[in-house]
């Protein structure tokens, strides 16, 4: 199948899914989700738009479905959790920094099953979602202009993380496949890939066959279906191997994968990213978040390991939850 | 007639308003002409909002001529730092980054003074994004004390403490992060109050330390203060740390006749502490050990790392809180940029003052990898002692009472070439900040002319213990907030 498969290689590959929740409004807002179709800029408030003076109140919804899915992936649910800042500029983040979740996320150490294979799972952690920037005219000369979109600014998005445990092409299509099955039965997401509700990305790196060591990854991305994701990393795998063969070096880099010309091709950074050397770097927490977390009135894990499919929960959190005002529709 | 009208407190005004002695559009009309007479020497508003107040005014005389829903501030003039969202009014917390934002929300705050009927006469003066202590950081112009033109009302509200204590308003909205509304207060002989961290609602505060911003009233008189405190407390939805308990006020009047009070040795023994305060305070002991308090001495003993902790967690916060103010969605913006770095870098350098580029650049390094421990985590370490302190202050006194600044109003310019003897201004005030405590300034005798202020902080959840000691030395030493004479 590979031109990898039996030989000297052994292909080591990890698994980053963001996944666009099943919530009727966003992360830290009362704005809808369905924002596909509407005009630009017309699913925001002050919230979302990065306002001065805006807070983010925590949709209790999406903690609801984040703590099922862990459960669900035999997660650790921990009992102190937090989000933080992830400081950089981008003009599609209207506040300057993306809240995310670093050193406490909300779940960690499970594993899934896949071709009776067990694919460990590192975190399982909330975050929100950036807007989107549309590149209008011609980017190379001075006439092109980028517009920004943020009706999807605040879209309350979970990563799932894995251990470098797949070991091929088919494994990490699998692995997707799964995961997906998983996440509709529990009602955590749409989970359609299509529809970039479940957006996956490969660390993709070689070792010799044998080896403890791992070697230099790149990072896939840009991959819109479970065929690309076979066929991008199948084809990362060749390139990788025949770099490693000719006697070069992998880059440790983003690749894109192109669905025109089937290949991964070298991703350049965002649009002028190479024109900013500014290092995202965490911010302080935010008290507004810590408090939403943990004080509040319903135990959401107890809950949610009740409504769970599968996944004996091996320790139930009190991760707490208040409603927000505009939270009736979750 | 005017003079006299706008140097009534918010009661006497309520009073006169129910009994329809006066229309709010009369009280109105009387602050206007009190500002067109001075505030072109004391500079307190950046911007009035006439038609809005004219509306709100008449408005309110619907009201109180209905006698229905008439409330405690329905019809009194109010003024609004700078820093606090108000629906359909340019609001750019001092700074030149945000002219032209005008906000299409209001602050719970404002909402909810909005709903009182309160008249919003306009934005006032402060240090860019509240960051200084004596309105000179204000990226537009420094504000006059009007007790003496030539001197600093303090900061970063000094806009709302100048418009107080000049008669332009009846009382007005301040922020205190490590002392912006206490030290104005107390160097512009008003009375200044913030309530416990989560009292009041933070949402549409434009931010400049999420975990240190307080919000808080400046009026002339303690009941004022209560009164204000009422309207703007309480549960908050759309602010997390805004905690639902009932805030009771009732006892606010009973005296303080068997209460204990802390003085704190480290706060009577901070460098540069001024001897025409020292005995002012002083004074203002003697009246309240005479109105029946006893007086203990405790200890705060971290006092001393206070500073340094505060001006590496506020400029932290401070340095994520405005990196929205990126030039591509509301405010100053360089359409001549040539590259997106080009606009961030000439939107904020154009768009920030000194001081805040300072501190802007003062967080990041703090929270840089590599530094985040040794700063940021250390500095809330040192704040989780400071916390401490004062709780086991508390153990041995209901509330604790102290100068709330060493210093009565310095020149203007005095301070401006020296950032780290400005920031000392903030040393007797910065301890509630950090700690979340409600804090009130009341005047105190003047000393060669100036105001001084009494600092009254108590503990968490316990408003009614600052305000009961404050209502009782106004009561006790016939010192209230009066209009200066300009
Ligand atoms: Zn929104």
């Amino acid at each position: 199948m590979s031109s990898v498969v039996g030989s000297d290689w052994e292909a080591v590959i990890g698994m980053e899914v963001h996944v666009q929740l099943a919530t009727r409004s966003k992360m830290f807002c009362g704005c809808a989700t369905d924002y596909l179709g509407k005009p630009p800029n017309s699913n925001v408030c002050p919230v979302c738009l990065g306002l001065p003076g805006t807070l983010p109140v925590i949709n209790r919804k999406a903690v609801e479905l984040l703590l099922k899915s862990a459960l669900a992936l035999n997660c650790e649910i921990q009992e102190f959790t937090k989000f933080d800042r992830k400081n950089y500029f981008y003009p599609d983040l209207p506040k300057g920094y993306q809240i995310s979740q670093y050193d406490l996320p909300m779940s960690r150490n499970g594993w899934i099953e896949v071709a009776g294979k067990r694919v460990r799972i590192t975190r399982v952690h909330l975050e929100e979602d950036t807007g989107r920037l549309v590149h209008a005219g011609d980017s190379l000369h001075s006439g092109g202009v980028s517009m920004v979109d943020l009706n999807r600014s605040g879209m309350p998005l979970m990563e799932i993380v894995t251990e470098p445990d797949l070991r091929s092409a088919a494994d990490a299509r699998d692995y997707a496949v799964e995961l997906r099955a998983l996440l509709r039965t529990i009602g955590a997401s749409e989970a359609e890939m299509e529809k970039g509700h479940l957006r996956a990305e490969a660390n993709v790196s070689l070792r010799p066959r044998g080896s403890e060591q791992l070697g230099v990854k790149t990072e896939l991305k840009n991959i819109n279906s479970f065929r690309a994701l076979f066929r991008a990393v199948e084809f990362e795998l060749k390139r990788q191997a025949e770099v490693l063969e000719s006697g070069g070096q992998v880059v440790q880099e983003t690749r894109g994968w192109s669905e025109a010309e089937q290949r991964t091709v070298t991703q350049r950074s965002k649009e002028g990213a190479e024109d900013y050397p500014l290092l995202p770097r965490a911010g302080p927490a935010a008290p507004e978040l810590r408090a939403g977390l943990h004080r509040g009135a319903s135990r959401l894990a107890a809950g949610a390991a009740g409504s769970a499919p599968r996944a004996p929960c091996r320790r139930a959190g009190t991760v707490r939850v208040r409603r927000r005002p505009d939270h009736g529709r979750g | 007639m005017s003079g006299a009208l706008t140097s009534l407190t918010i009661a006497q005004m309520h009073d006169r308003l129910t009994r329809r002695e006066v229309s709010a559009v009369e009280l109105l009309d009387a602050h206007e002409e009190r500002i067109d007479a001075v505030d072109g020497g004391i500079k307190a508003f950046l911007r009035l909002t006439p038609d809005l107040a004219r509306g709100q005014a008449e408005a309110a005389d619907r009201r109180l001529a209905a006698g229905d829903g008439v409330h405690a501030l329905t019809g009194i003039p109010l003024a609004i730092k700078d820093v606090f969202c108000t629906q359909g009014v340019e609001t750019t917390a001092g700074s030149r980054i945000l002219a032209g934002f005008i906000s299409p929300y209001d602050a719970t705050v404002v909402a909810r003074l909005r709903q009182a009927g309160a008249v919003f006469v306009g934005m006032t003066n402060c240090d860019e994004f509240a960051m200084g202590s004596s309105t000179e950081n204000s990226g537009y112009w420094p504000t006059h004390n009007p007790w003496d033109p030539t001197r600093v009302p303090g900061g970063s509200s000094g806009g709302s403490a100048a418009a107080v204590a000049a008669g332009m308003a009846a009382f007005a909205l301040g922020s205190d992060t490590g002392g912006s509304i206490r030290q104005p207060a107390a160097l512009t002989g008003t009375v200044g109050f913030k309530a416990t961290y989560g009292r009041v609602s933070r949402y549409g505060l434009i931010a400049f330390a999420s975990s240190l911003d307080h919000v808080g009233p400046f009026t002339r008189s303690v009941d004022d203060c209560a009164t204000v405190m009422a309207t703007i407390a309480g549960h908050d939805p759309l602010d997390a740390t805004c905690f639902d308990r009932p805030l009771d006020l009732d006892r606010v009047g009973a005296g303080i006749k068997g209460m204990r009070l802390g003085l704190p040795r480290e706060y009577f023994e901070v460098a540069g502490m001024e001897e025409g305060v020292q005995r002012s305070v002083g004074d203002a002991l003697e009246v309240l050990k005479e109105a029946g308090a006893e007086l203990v001495e405790v200890s705060l003993p971290h006092t001393d790392y206070g500073l340094a902790a505060y001006y590496i967690v506020a400029p932290a916060e401070c340095s994520s809180n405005l990196a929205r103010f990126d030039g591509v969605k509301y405010g100053l913006h360089d359409p001549g940029a040539e590259s997106l770095l080009a606009n961030y870098l000439n939107t904020r350098r154009e768009g920030f003052g000194p001081e805040v580029r300072r501190r802007l650049m003062l967080g990041t390094y703090a929270l840089s990898s590599g530094y985040y421990d040794a700063y940021y985590l250390k500095a809330m370490k040192v704040r989780t002692l400071i916390k401490r302190d004062f709780d086991e202050a508390f153990a041995r006194c209901d509330a604790i009472v102290s100068a709330t600044s060493p210093t009565v109003a310095f020149k203007i310019g005095e301070k401006t070439g020296d950032p780290y003897a400005m920031y000392l201004c903030d040393v007797l005030t910065l301890g509630a900040d950090l700690a979340g405590l409600p804090g009130l300034s009341v005047p105190t005798a003047a000393a060669g002319g100036l105001p001084v202020g009494l600092q009254v902080v108590s503990p968490q959840f316990r408003e009614d213990l600052a305000l009961q000691v404050g209502r009782a030395y106004e009561q006790a030493s016939g010192i209230t907030a009066e209009v200066a004479r300009l």
